[in-house]
């Protein structure tokens, strides 16, 4: 850096600075002073306040549990019995039979005759020669 | 009294000398270097205050064999730079131009007792980013050691050389714009 030409190499520049009340470092000297003395109470009233914090979160935790205590009804918690009505809706939806009575019903289908096949044939769109030779055979 | 002397009257015992002590030799000196970026005499006031309450709350913790002013001058800025954040914040929600409010204390500041290149070299320094700010300030004004500053602001030695020097340069081209 050129020091000629340079504004910031000044003493005086380097040596400023922003000015305060008249008496202030006096002043403030004897107020921090006090800060030792000002925070042994500060430590009481801090232990106090987290005290306060803690007694507010068990009062809150105690409260809470109580109101939802009463709020809740008693049926919602305790096991449900069905009465004769529910019964009749829930055969409805579920189903009655066990697996193995719903195999046994579905091997038992009734075999397929030859007018199943010509039924199906004519849906089917074959020619009538060939629906014929079914009916031949 | 220096540093040292301080430490035997806290190892010796006597904690509330040894603070009235750090009051006697650093307030003076974390005043005007807070009042760089608060521009504000009240709110200077405010922070020193903090500063020092914080002090003697941490100075069961402070480890001696560390240097003294350091630690404090690293509390003063911390200090102000929450300070700064909080004025930001409040500038944002308020829909306020930070650096220009900054500026317009500057202006108003009753008690900046200097000529029209301090005022400028202070707004100009408020147009540098943060840290950047804090190191021109230790390193310029306060004439401290770049490994001390490196303590204080945790940065490496180098990037703070660079980061003055860059700040040196930004603030002598701005001020040679408006003195020639």
């Amino acid at each position: 850096m050129d020091r000629n030409n340079d504004i910031l190499s000044s003493d005086k520049l380097k040596s400023f600075h922003p000015g305060a009340p008249e008496g202030y470092f006096q002043e403030f000297r004897s107020r921090a002073e006090a800060i030792p003395h000002s925070n042994h109470v500060n430590a009481g009233h801090k232990a106090a306040s987290y005290a306060a914090i803690a007694a507010t979160f068990i009062l809150m935790v105690v409260g809470g549990t109580f109101f939802l205590e009463k709020v809740t009804p008693d049926e919602a918690v305790s096991t449900e019995v069905l009465s004769e009505a529910d019964y009749i809706i829930y055969s409805t939806i579920l189903p009655t039979m066990n697996e193995y009575e719903m195999y046994e019903q579905a091997i038992s289908i009734e075999e397929i005759d030859t007018e199943d096949i010509v039924a199906y044939l004519i849906y089917s769109g074959e020619s009538i020669e060939r629906l014929a030779s079914y009916n031949e055979q | 009294m220096s540093d040292n002397d301080i430490r035997g009257l806290y190892q010796g015992g006597f904690h509330e000398e040894a603070f009235n002590q750090i009051v006697n030799s650093y307030s003076e000196r974390l005043y005007y270097h807070i009042r760089r970026f608060i521009h504000n005499h009240t709110d200077a006031d405010d922070v020193l205050q903090e500063i020092f309450i914080k002090i003697w709350t941490a100075l069961p913790t402070f480890r001696w064999e560390a240097q003294l002013f350091t630690w404090i001058y690293r509390i003063a800025t911390n200090a102000t730079l929450n300070y700064l954040r909080k004025e930001k914040f409040k500038s944002i929600i308020s829909f306020q131009d930070f650096t220009k409010k900054m500026e317009e204390r500057i202006d108003e500041d009753a008690y900046f007792n200097g000529e029209e290149l301090e005022r400028e070299l202070h707004k100009a320094m408020q147009r540098l980013p943060e840290k950047q700010r804090m190191v021109f300030a230790l390193r310029y004004f306060e004439q401290m050691k770049y490994e001390d500053i490196a303590q204080i602001t945790d940065t490496s030695v180098g990037a703070l050389k660079t980061s003055y020097h860059i700040a040196y340069k930004k603030i002598s081209e701005e001020l040679k714009q408006i003195f020639g």
